[in-house]
């Protein structure tokens, strides 16, 4: 009895630890030890072989790879407001009617526990030969299913994180940058993607927005970058319409930091409007690209870092000039013909001028 | 079929094809073809009734049973079909089918070059049909359904040129009166068939001749009859529809609202005659509607000022007699004023119906006057009619109208006072009736002309089509009294026939001789008084007297139909109309905002649930979780998990 | 020994534990670590009760033991592929936010 409580205590507390810690290391390494101690309590249970698979594969591997995926992805705390407050104090409180009524259920169902003899034959000592007997003869079927389980979850693994080999050294390009910068105040964990240098055909820009940029960068969101975005390398006088976008973005930025929200694109594209409106209509005021049907928040985005902000110059892409923006959508690679966006694009920018 | 009088019963079936045919295909046929089409089918059922007539004439028995279909068989209630053809119904069916033809073929000019040529002669073959029926039904149920069928008729062709909402308003107020008068018969037929297990009329009078002690529920009986015989046949109070019922083209104010349809609610007495002798009280009541119906009636002719509306007041006062002799229980003589009334009656309708139409649409008898210069052949027979309706002696109308009084004088049935005042009531009436009419016809063919010149150059007599019906009609207003010569002292052939069908068990008293010739007397002098009275006022006097009593607030009651309508409209109309104005808000702010709010409200609750689907996984988990907990813990708190 | 109702209510306890985690941290990395918690309390029950039905014989028995390890397996593969999405999806959000994976919303 003593062994269990003191194993149930360390296992409560880690379970605890993991839904509580803020770093999502520290919380992998409390599922580390919980597992660690579920493992001590199999052994108690007859059931070694399990103990020590528990320990090879939970906590060794997959308590490894999710480690693994935390420090690769360079996963930080959280700490924006919860959307589901209420969710909280609800859910404790239905746990704890859950579990209580879990175990006065089964307090109240008990039976004895046969004698440590019984057990010990039928179990065996829970030893591979015991455990391997069961599964090759009763469970063969099962096993096998497991076996093409594993497999088909290999290749769906590696067919999600695959990409083109370009877009691997782009990432990693990224990852070094954004584990540079400090980014000390709150604000998502995001890993930002910077303003591409190579996709702009000026990099002088560059080094200007950074210093100026810092505090507001840090929790802009990814959203307010576009108003950054200096260069287009299709239209002309990208540094001028760059400088005046970015004062206005900068100011606007920083104003619309608080609510920088998460959901909704259409607030930060309408952050994107003002922005761009505040900011000096020499150049076009920017469209709202996700009129075109195929054009989300996120390509948007894209177009408008590519230089990309309105309707005709979507529309006036010649044959060279829409391969060399194809190239740069990464994965929305080949919608720009797919979902003709030049006759959209057409249609729309002769309503704008006409309406 | 080889029976002559069954073939009778081709009759409203022809009728029928003829209203088929009219009405699907006459809008193409060329205009007089379709009236032609219908007086030929009306033809062919008068032709069939003159065969059947001679055939029952002649032969003992004289009823004829043709039974139809089995309508429908549920457990011990059977309702069948059939017709029965007996002297009653010939009667009839001759006076429908003959003045019916004559009437159609008077159509055939009167509407000429109208629009609705051929639905108008369908309508009318249809009537013929429905009132065919009506007459030769064997049971209350198939009666039923010709009395429908008539008011269904009288409806459409009220409402003939319902382009004018006028028109229209008389035809659904003339159906919506007509039909308090069938609930009225349908509770009849239900406590009928409570009483007696029946519908059929042979076998409910058989039991009823049966039956010594009067049930209360035969005198409920016989009034539910007699309000549906009042709706039908404008007795008071539903009587209001008949004076706006003129709104119809003439010749169906002639055939419809005077010599037929109106007659319904005389027959139906007539042909219930064992159930109302057997019920002295209803019948007591039905005289008395009459009377008073025919004293109010002609109280409210005085005064009309429309050439129809007169003859509308007169027809319901008339009708008013009618009721008075079957309600005295004299059923032969009920029916031998409705012959003679057919004849004079539709003759002055034709022939207002022609005065109309030499004036290019004037019904106004104050801008009338003087026609019977012009019109020659009209104003003879209307000189005829109205002498007939007076009730000068040797025209039809004086032997029947005599009949009703003596009958009403002597009645037996409800024996006592009530029958002399009942008699001098319609004394009075009488008296009234010859000077109204005398009125008409001064004010419409004598006298000076008040037309204005534009009319005067257009007036003409009427076509052949038209003056020819007027002088078989005629005709037969003059002599067709001779069939019920007053009985108690010339041989009268209507009162056998006719009682051939209404045997009841009721009797008369026979006073002394002098008194019967005393009673004629008093009846001559009643249309004399009449007469002259009027001849004094508008010959004599040129109408002086008249004019100032029209000024007068009983002038204003009698040309307002003494206020019926008036009661009416505040009464029941009012009522209705605010019970439908609050049940419209009702129905706008609660039904259609609680409908429309329940789409809202089902809007609402979409949205609601709308609110389940966040797009957030955690809720979504948490959902989940709240489900599995639950029931986890009803399982656990509930019974445990065994 | 101690008896099978204890190891159920530990086993209730770390579930509804992980629950709690699943619906109360928003990132989907800690989503994932207490999925991982809410599994191996079932795996706790399935052995507790593979001991307690030894009674009834090895195959009764050893079943349990064998179901856990099949657990095993699946959570492993489970892993693995979530993870994979998890990685791809955070390639293009930049945050794991999982509140922010909202577009499913209506």
């Amino acid at each position: 009895m003593l062994t269990f409580s003191l194993l149930s205590i360390v296992m409560v507390v880690g379970a605890i630890g993991v839904i509580t810690l803020k770093q999502p290391v520290h919380a992998a390494l409390s599922l580390v030890g919980t597992l660690l101690t579920l493992a001590v309590t199999y052994v108690t249970l007859q059931a070694h072989f399990l103990a020590t698979i528990q320990v090879i594969v939970y906590a060794g591997a997959i308590m490894v790879l999710f480690l693994f995926v935390i420090m690769l992805l360079n996963i930080q705390g959280e700490e924006r407001e919860d959307t589901f407050v209420w969710m909280r104090p609800v859910a404790y409180g239905v746990a704890l009617l859950a579990a209580a009524g879990i175990t006065i259920g089964a307090f109240q169902n008990a039976s004895p526990l046969p004698n440590p003899i019984m057990i010990a034959r039928a179990l065996g000592g829970g030893g591979a030969e015991q455990v391997g007997g069961a599964l090759f003869t009763d469970f063969i079927l099962a096993f096998q299913l497991v076996g093409i389980l594993l497999l088909t979850g290999i290749i769906g693994a590696v067919s999600l994180v695959q990409r083109k080999a370009e877009e691997a050294v782009e990432a990693q390009r990224q990852v070094a940058i954004a584990a540079a910068p400090s980014r000390k105040e709150g604000g998502v964990a995001v890993l930002e993607r910077d303003d591409k240098p190579d996709r702009s055909a000026k990099p002088t820009p560059k080094p200007t927005l950074p210093p100026k940029k810092e505090p507001p960068k840090a929790d802009a969101s990814p959203k307010v970058q576009p108003p950054r975005e200096a260069v287009t390398e299709l239209k002309s006088k990208p540094k001028e319409k760059g400088e005046a976008q970015k004062q206005g973005g900068e100011a606007d930025a920083q104003s619309k930091v608080d609510d920088a929200e998460k959901k909704s694109s259409a607030k930060s594209k309408a952050k994107e409007d003002k922005s761009k409106e505040a900011s000096k209509p020499k150049e076009s005021k920017a469209d709202d690209l996700k009129r075109i049907k195929g054009v989300g928040p996120k390509l948007e985005k894209l177009l408008n870092r590519n230089g990309i902000t309105s309707f005709e110059q979507i529309a006036n892409l010649n044959a060279k000039e829409i391969e060399e923006l194809d190239s740069k959508l990464e994965s929305f690679q080949g919608r720009i013909e797919r979902d003709n966006w030049l006759e959209q694009a057409q249609e729309l920018a002769e309503e704008k001028k006409n309406g | 079929m080889t029976d002559i009088v069954s073939w009778t019963v081709l009759a409203p079936f022809i009728a029928l094809a003829g209203a088929v045919i009219n009405g699907l295909f006459g809008r193409n046929l060329k205009e007089p073809l379709p009236g032609w089409i219908a007086s030929g089918a009306v033809g062919i059922g008068f032709f069939l009734s003159l065969l059947a007539y001679f055939g029952l004439l002649f032969r003992e028995e004289k009823t004829v049973h043709i039974p139809l279909w089995s309508y429908l068989s549920a457990g011990n209630f059977d309702l069948n079909l059939g017709f029965t053809v007996d002297t009653l119904s010939i009667t009839m069916m001759l006076i429908i089918t003959g003045v019916g033809l004559l009437i159609h073929i008077y159509s055939i000019a009167y509407m000429h070059g109208d629009a609705g040529f051929s639905r108008y002669f369908s309508n009318l073959n249809l009537f013929i049909a429905a009132m065919l029926i009506l007459v030769m039904a064997d049971s209350y149920f198939l009666m039923f359904i010709g009395w429908e069928g008539v008011g269904v008729c009288s409806f459409l062709l009220i409402g003939f040129w319902y382009s004018d909402k006028l028109n229209a308003d008389a035809a659904r107020k003339a159906f919506i009166v007509n039909r308090i008068g069938d609930v009225g018969f349908l509770l009849a037929m239900f406590l009928t068939f409570k009483q007696f297990g029946t519908l059929n009329i042979a076998t409910v009078n058989e039991a009823a001749g049966g039956l010594i002690a009067v049930s209360g529920a035969v005198t409920v009986i016989g009034l539910l009859y007699l309000l549906a015989a009042c709706g039908k046949s404008a007795q008071l109070p539903l009587h209001v529809w008949l004076p706006d019922a003129m709104a119809g083209p003439t010749p169906v104010s002639a055939l419809i609202h005077a010599a037929t349809m109106v007659t319904a609610g005389v027959y139906l007495v007539a042909r219930s005659a064992p159930l109302f002798a057997l019920s002295p009280a209803a019948s007591t009541v039905v005289a008395w509607v009459g009377a008073l119906t025919a004293l109010l009636a002609a109280f409210s002719a005085l005064a009309q000022t429309d050439i129809k509306k007169i003859l509308a007041y007169s027809t319901i006062s008339q009708l008013g007699y009618m009721f008075v002799a079957v309600g005295c229980g004299a059923y032969w003589v009920g029916i031998f004023h409705v012959f003679t009334h057919a004849f004079f009656k539709a003759l002055l309708f034709l022939s207002s119906g022609s005065v109309i139409h030499a004036l290019g649409g004037e019904q106004d008898v104050r801008k009338m006057g003087g026609l019977g210069k012009h019109m020659k052949v009209t104003g003879t027979t209307s000189l005829v009619a109205t002498l007939a309706i007076a009730g000068v002696p040797f025209l039809s109308g004086f032997f029947s109208k005599d009949a009703i009084l003596a009958h009403a004088f002597n009645s037996q049935l409800n024996p006592g006072i009530g029958n002399y005042i009942l008699y001098g009531v319609l004394l009075v009436t009488a008296v009234l009736t010859a000077f109204y009419m005398f009125r008409w016809y001064y004010t419409v063919f004598a006298g000076e002309e008040r037309m204005t010149d534009e009319v005067k150059t257009h007036v003409h007599e009427s076509p052949r089509l038209m003056t020819i019906p007027l002088v078989i009609l005629a005709f037969f207003s003059i002599f067709a009294g001779y069939f019920g010569l007053p009985e108690f002292a010339f041989p009268n052939a209507f009162a056998h026939w006719i009682e051939a069908s209404t045997e009841a068990p009721v009797s008369f008293a026979h006073p002394a001789l002098w008194l019967e010739w005393l009673l004629i007397g008093l009846s001559v002098g009643a249309a004399g008084v009449g007469l002259l009275a009027g001849f004094w006022v508008y010959h004599l006097r040129n109408g002086e007297p008249a004019k100032n009593w029209g000024e007068t607030s009983w002038a204003a009651l009698s040309r307002g139909g003494l206020g019926f309508d008036a009661i009416y409209r505040s009464v029941f109309i009012r009522g209705s109309e605010n019970a439908a104005t609050s049940f419209r808000s009702v129905d706008t702010n609660l039904i259609d905002k609680g409908i429309s709010s329940g789409f809202s409200g089902v809007g609402f609750l979409a949205r609601a649930v709308t609110l389940l689907q966040t797009g957030f996984v955690r809720s979504y988990a948490f959902t989940m979780f709240v489900g599995v907990a639950l029931f986890i813990i009803v399982v656990a708190f509930g019974g445990g998990f065994k | 020994m101690v008896p099978t109702e204890y190891y159920i209510a530990l086993s209730a306890v770390i579930f509804t534990i992980g629950a709690v985690g699943v619906l109360t941290r928003r990132s989907a990395i800690m989503i994932f670590l207490s999925v991982e918690l809410m599994l191996n309390a079932a795996n706790l029950a399935l052995v507790a009760f593979a001991r307690q039905w030894s009674v009834l014989g090895s195959g009764p028995a050893l079943s349990g033991q064998a179901a856990v390890f099949i657990i095993l397996a699946i959570a492993a593969a489970e892993v693995a592929v979530g993870l994979g999405i998890l990685v791809s999806i955070f390639r293009y959000r930049s945050s794991t936010d999982v509140d922010s994976l909202s577009e499913v919303r209506l």
